[in-house]
């Protein structure tokens, strides 16, 4: 499991499905959910589980939702107080999913 | 009309901020859009914040410090900075599309320095797809951005990105399972050709051997590692491989919920491509390179590449060449010429640091495993959940190149529009077809390079509806 060397910044809290995860104040949401063992993000019919890859934007593997957006990258974006995230489900059975 | 910015540059890493430097001493008005939260790129991420914990992250190692300077720099140089700006398209004459906090937007300039970097090369290995399988570059992400790693992981893979982030897990005092080292061969005349050139940059090479002589002393280290397998069910639970050279390999175990892999870097071509400047194949790096001059300035008019966006170079060499890329642009634009002095110290430490390169990239080649999958089950288009059977199927099929692949197996038609495999599909394809790898195209790509929502460009038509009527 991930864990931090040192405390960066304030603390705050975030749900991943409902469940309350420490974070603090300007972490990657992927660092956060890696930090507590949440490898598999999404979970895809023709993909199975994936989780974060590259960290860096290019892979899609670490697609979250997010509050009401769907398919957000974990990596790209960072944690806030309060803040609602879900396993992205992607049943189309392709890799799009519809975003809107 | 007046464009909004004399010059737009993509990417806030080495290249990019180096670049604005150099435009703005020429009092050129200058926008950075970079897709992170912060300057820096990847190798400088996350400086701002870590230089307030300088003493607690002293693991991050020299270099890393370097790039304070520049990063100071930057922010003092008057460029207007956005970030989390996703650019997705490339219009002519020169005007952006780019997403930024949600809304689609329209910017124009009278140059575009693309200063898009590098991102690692695709490890196609049976199992690379599950998670807690991730890159050397993401493991080091999370220690630069988040100060957190893993203990009991295991390296797999080669290159100096390689050596560098397990020397900072050490020095983190992160515990490492294991360490199976894929490259360093000094087998082939190339390689060895190499070695002159490379030898006049005894630093560099210094430190390359004391990063590898205490990872041997430090953790399990294993060399000539091949036939790697990823194991687990719902995510890696071990890695499985063979080391050691002719008679005396053996084969081994690790078990472990953490997997690094790293094969070296490319370039991040899908925006100049989708652009519509031409690209060549490079044989040495394997990978494709926008055509460029020495100064950066690409096949279209008024698009120039500064960094490993070119080709790749490393970070030294990134710096300069944005700092050239810059004054390039500043003279095109203004007539102003920028000091010599400073131009040819700039071009004096690109060639240092190219110096070392093409050792390098032959001492470091990727695994031929990783090139060309043979495992039947190997996920090799990661979106679409496609294997290396489904694929090779799809070829035997009478497939002639990756655009007609497109329609049979769907393969690089998912979000990361094929970051992830189009470079193992242009190997598969050449390899059936027993034709030399630069003579199979890439995938041809298009705008947006992103994933755009239809209210996004349906904001971005009546934005630009509002602005015309
Ligand atoms: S981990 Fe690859 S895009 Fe987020």
């Amino acid at each position: 499991m991930f864990r931090q060397l040192d405390t960066p910044s304030s603390e705050i809290t975030i749900f991943w499905e409902d469940r309350p995860l420490s974070a603090y104040q300007g972490e990657l949401v992927a660092a956060v959910l890696l930090r507590h063992g949440i490898h598999s993000t999404h979970h895809g019919q023709s993909t199975g589980s994936r989780g974060p890859y590259c960290m860096m934007g290019v892979c899609f593997d670490c697609l979250v939702d997010v509050d009401n957006q769907k398919a957000i990258q974990a990596c790209q974006i960072i944690a806030n107080d309060g803040m609602r995230l879900n396993r992205h489900m992607n049943m189309a059975g392709t890799g799009h999913t519809h975003d809107a | 009309m007046t464009p909004d910015y004399d010059v737009i540059i993509v990417g806030a890493g080495p290249a990019g901020m180096a670049s604005a430097i150099t435009a703005r001493q020429s009092n050129l008005s200058v926008l950075v859009l970079d897709d992170q939260p912060d300057h820096g790129g990847q190798v400088w991420r996350n400086i701002r914040q870590n230089q307030q914990h300088h003493q607690m992250r002293a693991f991050l190692g020299k270099d890393y410090w370097k790039g304070h300077q520049l990063t100071k720099d930057f922010l003092n140089s008057g460029s207007d900075i956005t970030h989390q700006a996703v650019v997705w398209q490339i219009s002519h004459p020169l005007s952006l599309s780019v997403t930024i906090a949600g809304i689609a937007q329209s910017l124009t300039a009278r140059a575009i320095i693309l200063a898009t970097g590098a991102y690692e090369r695709p490890v196609p290995l049976p199992g690379w797809h599950l998670p807690g399988v991730m890159t050397v570059g993401a493991a080091q992400t999370l220690l630069k951005a988040s100060s957190s790693g893993a203990d009991g992981a295991v390296f797999v893979g080669t290159g100096p990105l390689f050596y560098l982030t397990i020397t900072q897990y050490l020095d983190a005092g992160f515990s490492i399972a294991g360490v199976c080292d894929t490259g360093a061969r000094l087998n082939s005349l190339s390689t060895l050709a190499a070695l002159p050139l490379a030898l006049t940059q005894p630093n560099m090479l210094r430190k390359g051997l004391s990063w590898l002589r205490r990872i041997k002393a430090e953790t399990p280290y294993y060399a000539h590692v091949s036939d790697i397998r990823l194991e687990g069910k719902e995510q890696v639970e071990a890695v499985a491989f063979a080391y050691g050279k002719g008679k005396t390999k053996e084969n081994m175990h690790i078990p472990s919920s953490h997997v690094f892999l790293h094969q070296g870097v490319i370039p991040n071509v899908n925006l100049s491509m989708a652009s519509g400047l031409a690209h060549q194949w490079h044989h040495r790096q394997m990978c494709w390179h926008p055509v460029c001059d020495r100064h950066g300035a690409s096949s279209v008019e008024g698009i120039y590449i500064a960094g490993d966006a070119g080709g790749i170079a490393g970070a030294g060499a990134a710096v300069a060449s944005g700092h050239i890329t810059g004054a390039a642009v500043a003279k095109a634009l203004t007539r102003a010429t920028s000091p010599k002095r400073a131009l040819w110290q700039h071009r004096i430490k690109r060639l240092h640091h190219r110096a070392l390169r093409p050792f390098l990239d032959q001492f470091y080649a990727p695994l031929p495993e990783t090139l060309i999958p043979r495992d039947e089950n190997t996920i090799i288009c990661r979106c679409e959940g496609l294997t290396q059977a489904e694929v090779t199927t799809a070829i035997g099929m009478g497939v002639a190149g990756p655009n007609q692949l497109k329609a049979y197996c769907r393969a690089g038609m998912g979000r990361c529009q094929g970051r992830m495999c189009g470079l193992t599909v242009q190997a598969l394809l050449a390899d059936h077809h027993k034709t030399p790898i630069q003579d199979m195209p890439y995938y041809r790509l298009r705008p947006p390079v992103r994933p755009v929502t239809i209210a996004e460009l349906a904001a971005l038509h009546q934005a630009d509806h509002d602005i015309s009527g």
